[in-house]
């Protein structure tokens, strides 16, 4: 029995294969969605009648925010990319993500920036004002509590997770689909994931960006959000522009999900599954450009208010090409009504109401009218809730066979959807009637007549949390006793289900190839219809399922480092953010540094252990790679990275801009930093770009002394730069810099601070590649790990080539 | 061949490191209002330059060029409306 627990333990903790990482990211946002909703259900109990006081104002406060912020950052997300981590590599038919341990660890950062959130909780109190966390209620001033940085640090940790995982999914999707699977091949739910993953890509290093700016103003007091010329309309402009594609990440894998089931269950090919397809990489593209409507009563100008008043009108169009598409797939089609078919119509309902009423608002006149009323809160959890969370749990259903082997019980289902759908229109139709009652409020009069709509949107909450014990319950039963499903118990056509339930752990003995003639086969056994429903023949792929033997090329895949990684990083953090506060005036902490160099010491042996671990993934050749067919997995992973980081870069030197441009005071070229100092910085990091050059052409001509030397050089080059560096901050700190922020101190401690952390971490992974050059490595074509050390560093010069001219010349 | 690329390293460090030299001296050459823009646009000659000869994207396919410029847009668009929003369309 302890034998059998500990290999368990072992199994789960240790796991990199994509399946079980899969259900733990089920797993885990299933109970978190159980912790937002009984906040929620508290919260709802607080306003069904007036000048209720079950919670005070300060603790509803800090539920409402905590609220908003697990369901979108904690339930949403995770749950679709439990699905996506679990099916993707199943329907593009390879057998795991191209990096299995980066996808464990960024499972283990997930997980731990939930606890951390959880935890915040425990320190003061949580964030208080709102997922949107608007300046200048975010700094330090109005919010003083520890808490509030503990959440900080949890989002940090939180996007770290999203952007490994983006990485893993993009180089997996665009590198290692299967024979003959071309992108236009694939069905609508890799395409959904693929075009959300391209958002999160691109937009969480905003929101990573927007929260490094206000953890630095709250723990080392400097202004960004709490002067005039950054303040509110900064925090506005970096926060939406990551909050409005973030709307649509949690969106469109429902939508994904959803038109995956709706065609299984009509037997009938979706209908124009190329417009929606399009229609997903449209609106994803529009959703860069639209984040002003957040931001119409802020003061910004007229032109921009009718710039996104039209991006946000045109950004509804693809959906109404996506509503459009899956009704005309219902038509006269004899619909087999199962809980997943069911959810995904029910997600279908709720979205149009959600859609419409989000139209609204594109009007400004509407915007000011109804902004921040409990029209908005209805709106957006029609989307969130009735087409995200509802279509999500279709997607529960639907791949519960696969997953576990078993059938749920459809009865209960059944009962399941009819009180979701009653209890979420109960819940919030009313709230599209309390068009003059403000969110985000505690309590209100008994002379407003918001009472008995309050006291309706309470009874449907109970009814709709109640709904939900069901599904716990019947997930929990079903995957003990269900009855076997067998592997297509839906006669579904996506590659998963030609699969035994549950999936061996090598997912495919033989990689199967997409036929140009509409068929999926294995090896040379007989055609199966490759999931797009084109070929009119529905064939019934049990018989011709892969077998469950264990192939040679399937190792056990487990690793302790991912999750020792992740657990330092959640150490690091906990110490950055619990410490105590240093001066009352401005706020600033004082870091726990115990924990910290707990963290540090912690780091340090894992991501030894990870670099010395032999952990082979196999890159396989004959696969479906365009656009990225010469282009191998790591560097394409790289680049993916650095494609991040420009956004991240971006948004800081977008904000010095801001600033800078709204700044009329701002001191001439030369009066504050020394443009010698910049000089001279310069040319030691355009050396450095040049040994690290030199080093990669060293390596491909086997000339060992040459090698090291550059090498030895880079690492110089880069501790000389930080010197310069250091030497340039205790010299503006002995002058008083640093004691009172001015903007110009703060945007240039924060960036080129940044920057430097940068530089510090090449310096790192130079003495790495050093250690390993003097043992003889890299001379007989194995360089390839020099030449990605070469894309990240010549990217940090490049930072610097712009921060120089920034920062002492203009 | 290795001889040649070495060579071409060191041609473009060398045109780094001049056209840092122009950004510094560049205040005594240029008025004020185009100032800022030539600056800029020459730093961004260096950004080139350092991606296209030291990181090989002139050697690798365009799709990978694309994939890098997808990025740059995408920070283009924050900037460049966020500015509009500061100092366009205000009475």
């Amino acid at each position: 029995m302890g034998q059998r627990f500990a290999y368990s333990a072992k199994r789960w903790l240790y796991t990199t294969n994509h399946k079980d990482i899969g259900i733990l990211y089920i797993i885990t946002s299933l109970f978190l969605f159980a912790a937002a909703g009984v906040l929620a259900i508290t919260m709802r109990t607080q306003l069904s009648a007036p000048d209720n006081n079950v919670l005070t104002a300060n603790v509803y406060n800090q539920f409402v925010t905590v609220h908003g912020l697990l369901m979108i950052f904690w339930v949403l997300s995770p749950l679709a990319f439990g699905f996506a981590n679990f099916v993707i590599p199943l329907q593009i038919g390879c057998r795991d993500l191209a990096f299995p341990r980066l996808n464990s660890m960024s499972y283990w950062f997930f997980l731990f920036s939930g606890v951390m959130m959880i935890l915040s909780f425990f320190f003061g109190a949580a964030p208080d004002l709102g997922w949107t966390l608007y300046s200048p209620q975010n700094t330090g001033q109005f919010s003083p509590a520890i808490g509030f940085n503990l959440g900080a640090g949890a989002l940090i940790l939180m996007v770290v997770s999203i952007t490994m995982s983006s990485i893993n999914f993009l180089v997996t999707m665009f590198k290692m689909r299967a024979p003959g699977l071309k992108l236009r091949y694939m069905s609508v739910f890799p395409w959904a994931i693929l075009v959300t993953i391209f958002m999160m890509l691109y937009a969480f290093p905003s929101f990573l960006a927007a929260v490094v700016l206000l953890y630095v103003d709250r723990a080392f007091g400097t202004v960004y959000f709490s002067s005039i010329q950054g303040g509110s309309l900064l925090w506005d402009n970096v926060f939406w522009f990551f909050g409005h594609p973030e709307v649509y990440i949690v969106l469109f894998p429902a939508i994904g999900i959803i038109a995956d089931i709706i065609p299984t269950f009509a037997r009938r090919p979706l209908y124009g599954s190329k417009y929606v397809i399009g229609s997903l990489v449209a609106a994803a593209l529009i959703s860069f450009v639209v984040w002003g409507h957040h931001m119409f009563v802020t003061g910004i100008g007229i032109a921009s208010t009718k710039l996104y008043t039209v991006t946000t009108i045109a950004v509804s169009l693809p959906f109404d090409v996506i509503v459009i598409s899956l009704i005309e797939t219902l038509g006269f089609a004899k619909l087999r009504l199962k809980a997943p078919a069911l959810f995904a119509l029910g997600a279908v309902a709720n979205f149009i109401v959600g859609g419409i009423t989000g139209v609204f608002l594109a009007s400004v006149a509407l915007d000011y009218a109804l902004r921040g009323t409990y029209f908005v809160v209805a709106h957006f959890h029609y989307i969130m809730v009735g087409a995200s969370i509802i279509g999500l749990i279709g997607g529960l259903y639907y791949w519960f066979p696969k997953i576990t082997g078993r059938m749920y019980d459809e009865r209960l289902a059944k009962v399941h959807f009819v009180l979701s759908m009653i209890g979420f229109q109960v819940l919030y139709f009313p709230m599209f009637l309390l068009l003059d009652m403000p969110r985000r409020i505690v309590t209100y009069s008994p002379q407003t007549d918001w009472g008995l709509l309050n006291l309706t949107a309470t009874l449907g909450g109970l009814i709709f949390g109640g709904a939900q014990l069901l599904l716990f319950y019947n997930l929990y039963r079903s995957s003990r006793v269900g009855p076997p499903s067998g592997p297509n118990p839906w006669d579904a056509w996506t590659l998963e289900w030609a699969l035994p339930s549950p999936p061996p752990p090598h997912d495919f003995d033989v990689i199967p190839t997409f036929q140009a003639d509409g068929t999926i086969r294995f090896g040379s056994g007989p055609g199966l219809p490759n999931g797009l429903g084109h070929s009119n023949e529905i064939g019934n792929p049990n018989g011709s399922s892969v077998s469950n033997k264990t192939s040679p090329l399937h190792h056990e895949g487990l690793s302790p480092w991912p999750v020792l990684m992740a657990f330092a990083a959640f150490i690091f953090f906990l110490g950055l953010t619990i410490g105590k506060p240093a001066n009352p005036q401005p706020v600033s902490y004082q870091p726990f540094w115990p924990l910290i160099a707990d963290g540090v010491i912690l780091g340090i042996i894992s991501l030894f252990g990870y670099s010395r671990e032999t952990f082979t993934v196999h890159e396989d050749t004959h696969v479906e790679s365009w656009p990225f067919k010469q282009v191998p997995n790591m560097k394409l992973g790289i680049w993916t990275f650095l494609g991040a980081e420009v956004i991240f870069f971006g948004v800081l030197i977008g904000s010095y801009f801001f600033v800078r441009t709204n700044d009329a005071a701002w001191p001439p070229a030369g009066s504050l930093f020394e443009i010698r100092n910049g000089f001279a910085m310069t040319l030691v990091l355009l050396t450095s770009s040049l040994t690290a050059i030199m080093a990669l052409a060293s390596a491909r001509a086997g000339n060992r002394n040459g090698l090291i030397a550059s090498l030895g050089g880079t690492l110089v080059l880069g501790a000389a730069f930080l010197y310069i560096k250091a030497g340039e901050w205790f010299s503006l700190g002995a002058s008083g810099v640093f004691q009172n922020y001015s903007l110009p101190a703060t945007s240039y401690f924060i960036t080129t601070g940044t920057h430097g952390v940068h530089v510090f971490a090449g310096m790192c992974m130079t003495v790495y590649l050093l250690a390993k050059a003097i043992k003889g490595k890299y001379l007989h074509g194995d360089h390839t790990t020099l030449e990605h050390f070469g894309l990240y560093w010549h990217f940090v010069d490049i930072v610097w080539v712009f921060l120089f001219p920034l920062f002492y010349l203009i | 061949m290795a001889m040649n690329t070495n060579y071409l390293y060191l041609l473009v460090f060398a045109a780094l490191i001049a056209e840092t030299d122009i950004e510094v001296n560049l205040s005594s050459i240029i008025a004020s209002n185009a100032y800022v823009s030539v600056l800029l646009g020459i730093a961004a000659t260096k950004a080139i330059l350092i991606a296209m000869f030291y990181q090989h994207l002139k050697y690798e396919p365009k799709s990978l060029s694309s994939w890098v410029i997808i990025g740059l847009v995408i920070a283009s668009l924050l900037m460049g409306l966020s500015f509009v929003q500061l100092h366009v369309g205000h009475p």
